[in-house]
């Protein structure tokens, strides 16, 4: 009786977790095995690449005395929140006009339009900046119209006091459209009234967009502040293609400084040991979403 | 709202819009233009000469068309399986009570946290030992195990929008799990289901690390490698450059206007509430 009873509920609990098992599995494979053999590798001394030694916590201390190593943590941090802010305050000066009573042939025209960054491979996007950065691309010319003849001459991506905020001007024209969208889609689900009222007191644009429009925004805030403090710490496409880290390391971020040294010193236990640092500080980041996700599930 | 406001509204949108735009703009411009004339003095916002041959120098090469072959092999073979995957997984998610569900969700969230340096080493080491170094299989694997994390949150967002009563009267009609997820839970998914087939084939398209560690020959290596090794060759041919990112980029711009609609009741289902 009691063991049919166990395969009864065996039975009853395997169909209910059927449907997510194939995707679980798919992902345990592809996320789990990996994890665990960084960990291990990081533990490890590749010196001898055939035959790794046990070296305990060796990697970890070389990293955290490598000037290098805080050279591109410094450098992603300042990527990261610079793209997330200034991609933020884009994203919400275009949802808010996007959000105004306007023809809506012409918002949904707009909309897609402004959709376009997003869809641009990170590749096209490195090259078009490129070209456009260049010693005597668009931007320089322009500068040399408006009359900054010693701007004009600036290599932007071949000197290390520019080459940061180039790359990083680049990616936030990648980033914002999403911000846009899903700030837009939040918009949308404001009560008029709330407006109406605030404006029957004579509150003015500055008023009801602090008072009203970003409270009621916050959730959304939130969950994209996260997200994207997540893919952009973990960028590496752009700053890869436009400056390889360069020039002098000044756009050394962790992924290019951590692919530097799996790939070009093959140095896999210092590469394991930094990447499971970077993982670590996004899973503290994101410890927030992760909750506001689960607790989705109490309804 | 006053004729003055709506006005304001109006100009901002173009004038901002355009300055976002002007990246775009410049690669149609250089793409339709004579090499000389790339860095051409004084400025010329439209080509000097309107011309084909930066296509044709990229339609001749036949690397480059295997590229977009291999593209396209890739990207939609990761979006059909993250699609099934995520589907039936959103529906379980949303729709079952079990043990064991907390952690799993907790799991998914935080393999959409991993870096994928963290992820490329141990990859590259594995698809070596199994013989998948230098196979769609390789990159295959890689993109879904992005994709799908993301893509079982927003499906199972969206099927929760679903009224459970349907699945009770479907339940009370005597439908089993498989027949009202079939018959009840995808019809009204479809714009999930767009959603997180645009979103899948977007980020299996343009990925670009991983084509590079687990992928060594132009037989398997996707577009966006075709591109970054343009970008590095020394003297580049910026309006054959411009003209393959104009190539690479259409296909997904199209394939989004026609689905944008789906798209947005997809991506926000869940989030704006």
């Amino acid at each position: 009786m009691d063991n049919k009873n166990v395969a009864n509920q065996l039975t009853e609990y395997f169909k209910k977790i059927s449907f997510i098992l194939p995707a679980l599995i798919l992902l345990l494979l592809l996320t789990a095995y990996p994890l665990y053999q960084v960990i291990l590798m990081s533990f490890y001394d590749y010196t001898d690449k055939s035959n790794p030694v046990f070296s305990g916590l060796t990697n970890y201390m070389d990293f955290i005395v490598d000037p290098l190593f805080w050279n591109a943590l410094k450098n992603t941090l300042i990527f990261t929140i610079v793209s997330v802010v200034m991609g933020l305050v884009i994203g919400l000066t275009f949802a808010l006009l996007l959000n105004q009573p306007i023809n809506t042939k012409f918002r949904a025209v707009f909309r897609a339009l402004l959709m376009f960054p997003w869809l641009t491979s990170t590749t096209v996007i490195a090259a078009i900046f490129m070209l456009m950065l260049n010693p005597f691309g668009l931007v320089n010319k322009i500068l040399g119209g408006l009359g900054f003849m010693e701007l004009s001459q600036m290599a932007w991506l071949g000197n290390e006091k520019t080459a940061l905020m180039g790359v990083i001007i680049a990616n936030i024209w990648r980033g914002f459209p999403f911000m846009m969208l899903m700030l837009l889609a939040g918009l949308q689900t404001i009560s008029h009234d709330l407006y109406e009222a605030a404006e029957i007191d004579g509150a003015g644009f500055f008023t009801k967009l602090v008072y009203i429009t970003i409270p009621q925004l916050k959730n959304i805030i939130m969950t994209l502040v996260v997200l994207e403090f997540i893919w952009n710490f973990r960028a590496f496409d752009l700053v890869f293609l436009m400056t390889g880290g360069g020039p002098m390391d000044s756009t050394e971020i962790l992924s290019t400084y951590i692919y530097q040294s799996a790939f070009r010193t093959l140095d896999f236990g210092y590469a394991s040991a930094t990447s499971l640092f970077m993982l670590f500080v996004m899973l503290i980041i994101s410890l927030f979403y992760i909750k506001s996700s689960i607790s989705k599930e109490g309804e | 709202m006053n004729k003055k406001h709506k006005y304001t509204v109006y100009l901002s949108l173009l004038v901002l819009g355009s300055i976002v735009m002007i990246p775009i703009f410049w690669m149609i411009s250089i793409a339709f233009r004579t090499n000389p004339t790339v860095f051409s003095n004084p400025l010329k916002l439209l080509p000097p000469t309107f011309t084909l041959d930066a296509f044709s120098t990229v339609f001749k090469n036949k690397d480059l068309i295997q590229l977009f072959v291999n593209s396209y092999i890739i990207a939609l073979s990761v979006t059909f399986i993250c699609i099934i995957a995520a589907a039936m997984a959103g529906y379980g998610f949303s729709r079952f009570q079990f043990k064991g569900k907390k952690t799993a969700l907790i799991y998914i969230l935080i393999t959409q946290m991993f870096p994928m340096v963290l992820l490329v080493i141990p990859y590259f080491l594995f698809i070596t030992n199994v013989g998948l170094y230098n196979t769609y299989y390789a990159l295959i694997l890689a993109y879904t195990s992005f994709a799908l994390p993301f893509s079982i949150m927003m499906m199972r967002d969206f099927i929760s929008t679903i009224p459970k009563e349907l699945d009770e009267a479907a339940k009370i009609d005597g439908c089993g799990p498989l027949k009202t997820f079939f018959y009840i839970i995808l019809p009204p998914s479809l714009p999930g289901l767009i959603a997180t087939g645009v979103y899948t084939f977007i980020l299996a398209w343009n990925e670009f690390l991983f084509a590079v560690v687990l992928t060594n020959s132009i037989s398997v290596r996707p577009l966006t490698i075709g591109i970054g090794m343009l970008i590095g060759e020394f003297t580049t041919e910026w309006n054959a450059l411009m003209a393959l990112s104009f190539m690479a980029s259409a296909p997904l711009i199209i394939v989004f206007l026609f689905v944008q609609k789906y798209f947005l009741q997809g991506l926000t289902a869940g989030s704006v509430k």
